[in-house]
């Protein structure tokens, strides 16, 4: 905190603030004489009074001196910068970051967080001179800086400011960060950034501006009070690319930001049809609702979920697009020892009819572009874990075949981040029997089972295996056997959690297993297949699906002229596209507005449905509070003016105006107090 | 009466005056058959009271009606009028040189000037003292027009003098009083209460009709707004420097407790007191002694 004085040539004045105690004293020492008859009776007053008087006569003085300091200072014109300031007559560079994301579209009643940071970033701006220079950054997912580099023109920035428009856009606080600091690089003078936002706590914990020393930083938050809201945060279709025929559940998770419990009924529109479910989402709780649907056919279409608007319904609305698949396709990789039993499974996936195997070699398991509905791994070794731990991350159920020989543990905890302790190095054993080891159904009651349950399609189980891995369920991940031979060793495990894995050990070669050739083997095949897709949010995370202020790529086929292609948004009107040559002919939109469904189109045919969905971080309007909002580690301003009498000083005279007056109202009230005392 | 003009006795108090007359009803001893009733018993038409005769007496003063009826020897006696002494006490220390257009000496001095006067014009004697640590000087009684003219010189003469004394003053003038009287002090009593009536002691056991006129100027009785200045004492010299307004409060607090003292003291002892404002007309001062 300091002060600047701009009338500081009169500071000689200063000298009269002596005069109160001046007159104090030498009114005492040379008062005028009066002849008197008697000053007994005086003196008699003056021994009553004197205890009174003497700290009455030092009060007004203090009251005096001060009165008359005030008034000095007063015209002393004093500048107060609170807060680092004093550089009054120094250029000033200053970066505004507008929070434009999405949970800036809060509306308290009267007027958004929006609005109010536009007002706030306005009355900041307001606040440089002519000689001071200034940029303002609309940060959303990508911000943007109105000038590229720091300019004077104040006024078309807050033109800019005024002509701005919400986005439905997360917030990258990093990125706006940065471009700030690139924008303020090499100015000479002060340097600060203002940042004017909610301070949303999902968007803004856990950043650490890491600024130069010689920038200032400045946070003003416009979220007041409670900010209650329900959502949609997520719309899922398990499974992913449903075959025709098979019925999906639809899953739709709605969230309460608030204290209170919220009774809501979501509505899910299918093409033309519609059903809706209530429910009650508990305070600061989560719900999920679910639908069934069948798929009757394999053509795409879109699904729309939503709850009844409420103060900030950018997020009671979502959409989902379903790409039913033709076939299944597995993808099937063999090593070594593993090649029959992935012939086996190619046989089994070939007798199906909706499931295709295509053999997968490790350079197409290396390639991120390969997409595969399942992935059956046969005596695979571990190599290129990571890869097939993508896959297992996207939601593609992974069935492993380990071979002989290898440390199991090690590979299933990095598969699966389930740590195991004790026999992390224990290398798996082959063992056989001649009598052959007998299988069973472990889990009767999981889905895979439940066509056998009436025994129309026979026992899975049947058929014997003279030879397996000698594995125990302790070197395997946390999980459940779905299938175990007698003695208790596992045949087939499904790891628990959220990666789709399971754990083969039913050897399907010729000459040690029977149970490729039995009947049910393909049912059985067919029923793990289909029901290993469900239940996983990685499958459902495979679904495709954009956020507001990212681009969308399509790259059309050959049977499309590229000058043909559109892109139209939600509202029907058409989203800039760009060519990239470089990438064979890609188009790239520009950055996405609003959510919902956009739709690649060459000429009247729909060539491709994308979803743009609302970005569920931007749901949850809680800001963060004022300590945590200080711990990014700036000064925490209430407004933009707060900021503008930091950076342009407070004008002290009108409070010293006030001052003085309020002493000379004290100084006469103290004289007059003594004379109706 | 006087062909001089004087100062303190005009031609306007005169004719002023010539509906006054100055006859206090106070018992006194007088040489001269006068208007004033005397305690002396004597040959009178005023009747008095009975007493028993003893060997001695006159027997012309024998009520023989008495004796016829009762037997006894009974004597009438009869109160004489005489004329009356009256001494005036004027108070001539510094203090009462105080007051901004008349000062306390000079109204004090117009109405011991027409009360001499009026006493000398109702045929009775009047004696002044003025005093201030002592007594200055003593005009004994006397009732003709040389005696006032006499006394008017001097009050023209008069000045303030020294500090107030008024207690002493009474003690040195008791001796110099040889008939009682009417004493009346015109004084501003800046002097102890308790002590002034300890030296109207004597007087009123004499029997003296004691009258008090305490002069005091408006400034005195409610501090004037002067703001912060040094008083200094007349009598003393001494200085005390204070703002009017912070005192006022405690002066008017002190002067009344003191005018309060000499009237409860003066109530008691039957003694007159009359508090004398200098901005009133001193005229107003002669009815005080009539009631």
């Amino acid at each position: 905190m300091s002060v600047l004085f701009l009338n500081a040539v009169l500071w000689p004045l200063a000298i009269l603030v002596a005069v109160p105690l001046i007159v104090h004293l030498f009114a005492r020492a040379r008062p005028p004489i009066v002849d008197f008859s008697s000053v007994e009776f005086i003196l008699r007053a003056l021994r009553f009074t004197q205890r009174v008087r003497k700290p009455k006569d030092w009060l007004l003085l203090v009251l005096r001196t001060a009165a008359v300091a005030a008034v000095i200072l007063l015209f002393l014109r004093p500048m107060l910068f609170s807060h680092g300031g004093g550089g009054l007559f120094e250029r000033r560079n200053v970066v505004v970051i507008l929070d434009a994301s999405a949970s800036m579209g809060w509306s308290d009643g009267s007027q958004t967080r929006f609005a109010v940071a536009c007002a706030e970033a306005s009355e900041i701006l307001a606040g440089l001179s002519s000689r001071d220079a200034a940029d303002v950054i609309l940060a959303g997912v990508e911000p943007h800086a109105v000038f590229p580099a720091l300019g004077g023109n104040i006024g078309y920035l807050q033109g800019e400011i005024r002509r701005a428009r919400l986005t439905s856009e997360g917030l990258d606080p990093g990125a706006a960060l940065r471009l700030a600091v690139r924008l303020l690089n090499g100015a000479e003078g002060r340097k600060e950034i203002c940042i004017v936002s909610d301070f949303q706590a999902s968007n803004w914990r856990g950043v650490k501006p890491r600024l130069p020393r010689d920038i200032g930083l400045t946070c003003v938050g416009t979220a007041r009070g409670e900010s209650p809201n329900t959502a949609i945060l997520r719309v899922e279709v398990d499974p992913a690319r449903p075959l025709p025929g098979e019925e999906v559940t639809i899953l739709c998770d709605v969230a309460n930001f608030s204290g209170t419990p919220q009774r809501k009924t979501v509505v899910l529109a299918v093409e033309s049809a519609r059903s809706s479910r209530e429910t009650v989402i508990p305070p600061w709780g989560r719900a999920t609702v679910l639908f069934k649907q069948r798929i009757d056919s394999s053509a795409p279409f879109t699904l729309n979920a939503a709850l009844a608007e409420d103060g900030f319904p950018g997020d009671d609305r979502r959409w989902a697009t379903v790409d039913p698949a033709d076939v299944l396709r597995i993808g099937v990789l063999s090593f070594g020892k593993g090649g029959e039993t992935a012939a086996a499974w190619s046989r089994g996936c070939r007798a199906l009819g909706w499931a295709r195997a295509e053999p997968l070699t490790l350079e197409a398991l290396a390639n991120p572009e390969t997409r595969r509905d399942v992935l059956m791994l046969s005596g695979w070794d571990g190599t290129e874990p990571d890869r097939v731990r993508g896959f297992l991350e996207r939601g593609v159920p992974v069935v492993w075949y380990p071979p002989v020989g290898m440390p199991l543990s090690r590979v299933m905890t990095v598969l699966t981040n389930a740590a195991r302790s004790g026999d992390a190095g224990t290398q798996t054993v082959w063992e056989e029997d001649p009598e052959g080891f007998q299988l069973k159904v472990a889990a009767p009651d999981h889905p895979v089972f439940r066509a056998f349950s009436a025994g129309e399609y026979g026992d899975p189980a049947r058929g014997r295996v003279r030879g397996r891995l000698a594995v125990a369920a302790s070197q395997l991940p946390p999980g459940e056997p779905l299938m175990a031979y007698t003695d208790g060793t596992p045949a087939l495990w499904k790891c628990r959690g959220d990666l789709p894995l399971l754990f083969w050990n039913i050897p399907l070669d010729k000459g040690i297993s029977s149970v490729q050739n039995q009947g049910e083997f393909v049912p059985f095949l067919g029923e793990l297949l289909l029901e290993t897709r469900r239940g996983t949010s990685g499958a459902v995370r495979s679904a495709r699906e954009s956020l507001p202020g990212q681009t969308l790529t399509w790259r059309p086929g050959l049977e499309v002229r590229t000058d043909e292609v559109r892109l139209k948004g939600p509202d029907g009107a058409e989203v800039p596209l760009r060519l990239l040559e470089a990438t064979g002919g890609t188009l790239v939109s520009d950055s996405l507005g609003r959510p919902g469904i956009y739709e690649w189109t060459a000429g009247e045919r729909v060539m491709c449905r994308e979803v743009v969905n609302f970005p569920s971080a931007e749901s949850d309007l809680r800001p963060m509070s004022g300590t945590e909002i200080k711990g990014l580690g700036g000064l925490t301003a209430v407004s933009g003016r707060d900021v503008r009498e930091w950076q342009a000083g407070i004008p002290l005279w009108p409070r010293l105006l006030w001052i003085a007056l309020a002493l000379l109202l004290c100084e006469g009230a103290v004289v007059a107090s003594g004379r109706f005392a | 009466m006087t062909q001089r003009r004087f100062q303190y006795l005009r031609p306007e108090d005169i004719r002023s005056l010539a509906g006054f007359e100055f006859a206090p009803k106070a018992v006194v001893e007088g040489y001269f058959a006068g208007r004033h009733v005397s305690r002396s018993r004597g040959s009178s038409i005023e009747f008095r009271d009975y007493r028993q005769y003893v060997p001695g007496d006159d027997l012309a003063l024998v009520d023989w009606r008495v004796y016829g009826r009762t037997d006894r020897f009974y004597l009438r006696t009869y109160d004489h009028e005489t004329s009356m002494d009256c001494h005036l006490f004027l108070d001539s220390s510094a203090s009462m040189g105080f007051g901004r257009d008349l000062s306390k000496l000079e109204y004090a001095s117009f109405f011991t000037a027409c009360l001499a006067y009026l006493v000398i014009r109702g045929g009775d004697r009047v004696s002044l003292q003025p005093f201030d640590k002592t007594i200055r000087t003593f005009i004994p009684p006397g009732s003709t027009g040389a005696h006032l003219n006499g006394l008017l010189n001097l009050l023209e003469r008069n000045r303030p003098g020294e500090r107030t004394s008024l207690a002493e003053s009474l003690r040195h003038s008791f001796p110099l009083l040889k008939r009682r009287g009417i004493l009346i002090v015109v004084s501003d009593f800046f002097d102890d209460p308790a002590a002034i009536f300890t030296a109207l002691g004597p007087y009123l056991h004499r029997g003296f009709k004691v009258f008090l006129f305490h002069v005091l100027t408006p400034a005195e009785l409610e501090l004037e707004d002067k703001g912060l200045v040094a008083f200094r004492d007349l009598e003393t010299g001494r200085r005390v420097t204070a703002h009017t307004d912070d005192v006022r409060e405690g002066y008017r607090h002190a002067i009344g407790r003191h005018i309060d003292a000499l009237r409860d003291l003066a109530q008691r002892r039957n003694v007159d007191y009359t508090v004398a404002r200098t901005d009133t007309h001193f005229h107003q001062l002669f009815e005080r002694l009539v009631q």
